[in-house]
């Protein structure tokens, strides 16, 4: 899911300058001052969306998102998040800073996985049904094109430039990587069973696919387009991602986060630590990794050096927080200028 | 680009019914009852994974690979009836363990993809067990529109009579000494 390691790396120190800034500012003024990273998590039985401060590890604000909301996704200046209604055939548009949903986008069919490009826009979203993925202009709230997917996509993820977006075609056993800009099949690479989460390394050098079926994770070449290797895991994995030259995979029916070497494969660890773990995703800063536990109902907070679980906190019932979830906090408004970091 | 936009809106256009299309989402079931007995004493009665004679609902069962993970019973049912189910892990010391059904058969439970967990820990000092049996499923009819003994609603009501029976059947046994 992160995919955006080396450059957030830097964008975060920018932005955590840039932040102290306008925290100062904040404080001078009496406003609320932006914190650190915040966890977006969907709760899909409570049909929620929580705002998570993950220092205190509490849940500072939670709405309404009717639909059954799965999947999420987060503008790069955490100021707009995207949320996957299912149910209600449509995705959501949320105000970060305001905590308001905004406007809500019809797309029909079976809205699952969703990420937005790096530019802020156009929005992906899996679809289900038609097996393809939807592109929609946030701007104009409309479905404004598609790419052709496998059968029933689940994951998308994008690349760190912006150029590449791939798709987990679950039930093709293939990942689709596609040419932002005009939709192009570059290649459609077949992995194992039934893939669902998708996400690339920080480097960008690689994808992981989840395959739910087979209890592994594929590790694909993102310039080379083939399988690298396939990494046993725990059962029915839902996500992978990397940090901290670590792999985590969140095993669901296991109750298990497998961790392996990104490099060579080689399990680390497997931490005996979850419920029902599905949706997973680094800190801006990659030190900790952060989990949603469908069964429990609390967000799992890792260090991602030690593999302690560091912290807890309830949340909703039946969290899934199905995309990268995690983003440093949106500047208040009217400080936006300042956190715009370069190059992105 | 353009040709496919057209190409997808016409088709939202004449395809109203697909688009009203949406998948099953998840569903659990969690019960937890109070044994008047030590927890060993419970887990003496559940720890063999083939050995599910205090279900009232199982006539039969048998895991030729017993206790170790990947292990397969297969449960014959008062009502007539098989299905086999898995064991995902197992943990003596904690005194807990997973399994999984990927094919269940609905007319025996309104469910399928069932997976779930059942533990014994001490209550009221170790005097007491709570026993906790928990389950997440999907509903028996995977696609949409499901008939009313296969929806939400009934595979949720269907897994916690299953359960309960379950426990209460427990619990008689434990309390009874038999």
């Amino acid at each position: 899911m992160s995919g955006r390691f080396h450059r957030q790396h830097r964008a975060a120190a920018h932005r955590r300058a840039a932040l102290g800034l306008a925290a100062l500012v904040a404080l001078a003024t009496g406003g609320a001052a932006a914190a650190g990273d915040v966890a977006y998590v969907t709760s899909q039985e409570a049909e929620t969306l929580s705002f998570v401060d993950l220092d205190a590890m509490k849940v500072e604000a939670t709405i309404a998102i009717p639909g059954k909301p799965a999947g999420i996704a987060v503008s790069r200046d955490g100021r707009r998040a995207y949320v996957s209604q299912p149910e209600a055939r449509q995705i959501a548009i949320v105000d970060t800073v305001s905590r308001k949903l905004v406007g809500e986008v019809d797309v029909g069919g079976g809205p699952l996985g969703i990420a937005v490009h790096p530019s802020g826009s156009p929005v992906y979203v899996a679809d289900w049904y038609s097996h393809s993925l939807l592109l929609v202009d946030p701007e104009k709230r409309a479905v404004v094109g598609s790419f052709e997917t496998g059968k029933s996509p689940s994951g998308v993820t994008v690349s760190t430039s912006g150029e590449v977006v791939v798709t987990a075609d679950r039930d093709s056993n293939q990942i689709s990587f596609f040419a932002a800009e005009t939709g192009e099949v570059i290649a459609r690479v077949t992995v194992g069973e039934r893939p669902f989460g998708v996400s690339f390394s920080p480097d960008g050098d690689r994808v992981y696919a989840a395959n739910v079926g087979s209890n592994s994770v594929s590790v694909v070449d993102a310039r080379g387009h083939f399988v690298i290797r396939t990494v046993p895991v725990g059962s029915h994995p839902y996500d992978a991602v990397e940090t901290m030259d670590k792999v985590f995979v969140t095993d669901q029916y296991g109750g298990t986060v497998t961790v392996f070497d990104p490099t060579s494969g080689e399990r680390i660890d497997q931490l005996d630590c979850c419920d029902y773990p599905e949706g997973i995703a680094p800190g801006t800063d990659g030190a900790h990794v952060y989990v949603a536990n469908w069964f429990a109902n609390t967000l799992d907070k890792i260090d991602a050096a030690s593999l302690d679980v560091v912290g807890s906190v309830d949340v909703p019932d039946g969290p899934r927080a199905f995309g990268e979830f995690v983003r440093a906090a949106p500047a208040a408004v009217g400080s936006a200028e300042t956190t715009d970091t370069p190059g992105q | 680009m353009f040709r496919k936009l057209a190409a997808f809106v016409v088709a939202l256009l004449i395809l109203p019914g697909l688009a009203a299309a949406h998948g099953p989402t998840r569903q659990k079931a969690s019960e937890t009852i109070t044994i008047d007995a030590a927890p060993d004493k419970v887990w003496a009665v559940i720890e063999n994974f083939g050995d599910m004679s205090w279900h009232p609902r199982i006539a039969m069962a048998d895991a030729p690979k017993g206790n170790e993970k990947g292990s397969v019973r297969t449960l014959g049912f008062t009502t007539g009836g098989m299905m086999e189910e898995e064991l995902s892990k197992y943990d003596a010391e904690k005194m807990t363990y997973s399994t999984f059904i990927g094919h269940v058969n609905t007319d025996l439970l309104p469910a399928t993809n069932y997976s779930a967990t059942i533990t014994v820990k001490p209550a009221e000092g170790g005097a007491k067990s709570d026993v906790t049996w928990r389950a997440a499923f999907y509903r028996g009819y995977p696609n949409n529109e499901p008939p009313a003994e296969l929806n939400d609603e009934a595979a949720v009501t269907g897994v916690s009579a299953f359960i309960t029976e379950g426990l209460e059947n427990l619990k008689k046994t434990v309390e009874s000494g038999s």
